[in-house]
């Protein structure tokens, strides 16, 4: 079987405001093996964004990861974690776009518009190999031609402006690709492309995934994207994981009302028309609010008084490795799962 | 797509109404200001026909439009008038005062540029540290405080108190010229204008700087692996610069046109000491020429500034 390339263990990332501490990600685990997928599904700002961001510590302040572990194995198999490097040293730059790679939801503001394209993916290319201009500038090309552009030799030297969407999402993917990452993180990679190129570069992201034996992170807020492109599915809520598992299990037997929820509210092909399409009741609560129980009971059916509004559930494995963090299903502890 | 020389060419056509405006509005402003010129020559054994005889010789007494037209007319030729009380063609007064003002203001605007931007990029690695808000609170004090008022201070201190410094001028009195002895007298008139100059510098990159380094493509640039030195330096600064160039271009007609208060502070023997003293003298011509000098750098420094800010972003196309 293949082997876990990324342990992350009761991630804690809070951002330290003047007047309150809002807790982002507050003990997210999860367990990604060589050449799996896994899919962070949520809301908008459910901390999904900021848990792959704390993989490569790049947090914004004034946020800071403060908790957890975030175990990586190196090519030498050596274990190290990430959690304690310094956010500016020399030990995790030399992870990032490395090791890891990460690619975000804006290509257009994602590529830096005084930069060709060319010149943005040389430079991380020569970060991290020593090698001459003319080696990574054809090194460089035939990345574009990987990742699907066409006459690279030409878009090579142009500005991020003067490309399309999809064409500045593929050569963010190349320049993601350029040092050979074993992980490539993807936040929202299709978001703000045009619906007709979505599918491609998906189907971009799953060819590469496969012909490289990578490992890959996919944000995301779109579940019908998840179901076909990951193994293992966690959903996030407020900055906690409340249902975690195999895609199969948490699509064919959802647990926590909250996934029910967001299930039902997918609309899909063939349902009767002039349905009303099921919503969740209320919002997201307010950061600053004083939250106490479930975080999600507030806007729970199923809420349990007197239990979900005063205890905080912890996750607990219903199924064979099919978590949910809901009381409906009893209270156990469990140990999670180690690397 | 309009060429850079044609873009230059039609700015430089732009300016010639813009110098003609200003040069009628100052003319008239110059005109209908108290005192006259030969009010400096005023000598109690002058009759009044002999003063009328000598404003006729000037050509005061002409109306005010034959003057100007008579004093652009001179323009095309080649000649800025004729300085009344220095009876001196004007360009030949303000030509022998440039080189003081360029040495002067050159010194200061390369200082202030450098460290300017430097401490912003000192500042912008790490924001609201301790040097941070140290340099913030500096630099606006150093912006409050008026410069004549640091210039009296750095000679009280170091000329008056220390004696490290000569008070003023150029050179010392009754001695040849020596390189060093011009040094001495540059160093505190051009460290007081550095430090005005670095502290307006140092704040504009500074805010262009973090409002920059809050982008996406800073994102990206860390996530590549880039030290956050390389991050600001490579990818922040030149997307910051915007403002800083404005300020440069703003800052060109000084290199030839003086700072007046920190010269006459300092007696310092350039153009701006010279426009006030023209002043006192009511010596129009003479002021009249250091204006259209000035206003003419100043379109310069305009017109610089946008081909900088192309150089700086390919997204700026200022063909179009």
């Amino acid at each position: 079987m293949d082997r876990v390339l990324l342990a992350v263990e009761d991630l804690k990332t809070h951002f330290f405001y003047d007047d309150v501490t809002i807790r982002a990600v507050d003990g997210v685990s999860f367990n990604l093996r060589e050449g799996e997928t896994i899919g962070i599904v949520g809301e908008s700002g459910c901390g999904k964004t900021i848990t792959g961001m704390s993989i490569l510590q790049l947090v914004p302040m004034p946020g800071k990861v403060i908790g957890g572990k975030i175990l990586l194995r190196l090519v030498d198999e050596r274990v190290i974690d990430i959690a304690e490097l310094e956010p500016r040293g020399r030990e995790v730059r030399k992870i990032r776009g490395k090791e890891i790679s990460m690619i975000f939801q804006e290509p257009m503001t994602s590529l830096n518009p005084v930069y060709t394209i060319g010149n943005q993916i040389i430079e991380g290319i020569r970060l991290h190999n020593k090698i001459s201009k003319v080696h990574a500038r054809e090194m460089a090309i035939s990345l574009l031609s990987e990742v699907g552009i066409p006459k690279a030799e030409e878009i090579i030297d142009m500005y991020s402006f003067q490309l399309s969407g999809g064409m500045r999402q593929r050569a963010m993917i190349a320049m993601a690709l350029s040092c050979n990452p074993r992980l490539l993180i993807a936040d929202e990679p299709t978001t703000a492309i045009d619906v007709t190129i979505q599918a491609q570069i998906l189907e971009l992201l799953k060819e590469i995934q496969e012909k490289r034996k990578m490992s890959m992170i996919l944000i995301t807020h779109n579940l019908g994207i998840v179901a076909e492109m990951v193994d293992d599915i966690i959903v996030m809520y407020l900055g906690r994981a409340v249902e975690q598992g195999n895609v199969i299990d948490v699509y064919d037997n959802p647990l926590h009302p909250y996934t029910k929820a967001l299930m039902r509210s997918i609309p899909r092909l063939g349902d009767r028309q002039r349905r009303r399409l099921p919503v969740i009741k209320g919002s997201i609560p307010d950061p600053h609010s004083n939250l106490k129980g479930c975080m999600f009971q507030p806007r729970c059916d199923k809420a349990i008084k007197s239990l979900c509004d005063t205890e905080e559930p912890s996750l607990i494995e219903a199924e064979e490795g099919h978590y949910v963090r809901c009381f409906l299903y009893g209270k156990k502890e469990v140990d999670f799962y180690g690397p | 797509m309009k060429s850079l020389g044609r873009y230059i060419l039609d700015r430089v056509f732009q300016m010639l109404p813009i110098l003609f405006f200003i040069s009628v509005v100052t003319f008239v402003l110059l005109y209908i200001a108290p005192g006259h010129p030969l009010a400096y020559y005023l000598d109690p054994s002058l009759s009044p026909e002999e003063l009328s005889a000598r404003s006729e010789a000037l050509g005061l007494n002409q109306p005010l439009y034959i003057q100007y037209f008579k004093w652009v007319g001179g323009l095309f030729r080649g000649n800025l008038g004729w300085s009344i009380l220095r009876g001196r063609p004007v360009e030949e007064v303000i030509m022998e005062r440039i080189p003081a003002t360029l040495l002067l203001m050159g010194t200061s605007l390369i200082i202030s540029v450098s460290v300017g931007v430097l401490l912003a990029v000192i500042s912008a690695i790490r924001p609201y540290s301790l040097l941070d808000s140290f340099l913030t609170f500096l630099t606006f004090a150093g912006l409050s405080v008026p410069g004549f008022f640091l210039g009296i201070l750095a000679i009280y201190i170091f000329s008056g108190r220390l004696e490290w410094f000569p008070v003023g001028g150029m050179s010392t009195a009754g001695q040849d010229f020596s390189f060093f002895d011009l040094l001495r007298h540059l160093f505190l008139p051009s460290s007081v204008l550095s430090f005005i100059n670095i502290c307006g510098f140092f704040r504009y990159t500074r805010s262009g700087l973090l409002e920059v380094m809050d982008e996406d493509f800073i994102t990206t640039a860390r996530a590549k692996g880039l030290s956050e030195t390389a991050v600001v330096v490579r990818h922040g600064l030149r997307n910051a610069l915007a403002p800083t160039v404005t300020l440069l271009g703003i800052a060109l007609p000084s290199l030839i046109g003086g700072a007046s208060v920190i010269e006459v502070v300092f007696s310092w023997p350039g153009v701006g000491t010279l426009m006030v003293t023209a002043l006192y003298q009511r010596d129009f011509p003479v002021l009249m020429g250091c204006m259209l000098i000035t206003t003419f750098f100043t379109l310069v420094g305009g017109l610089l500034a946008d081909i900088v800010y192309a150089l700086l972003d390919p997204r700026v196309n200022i063909g179009g």
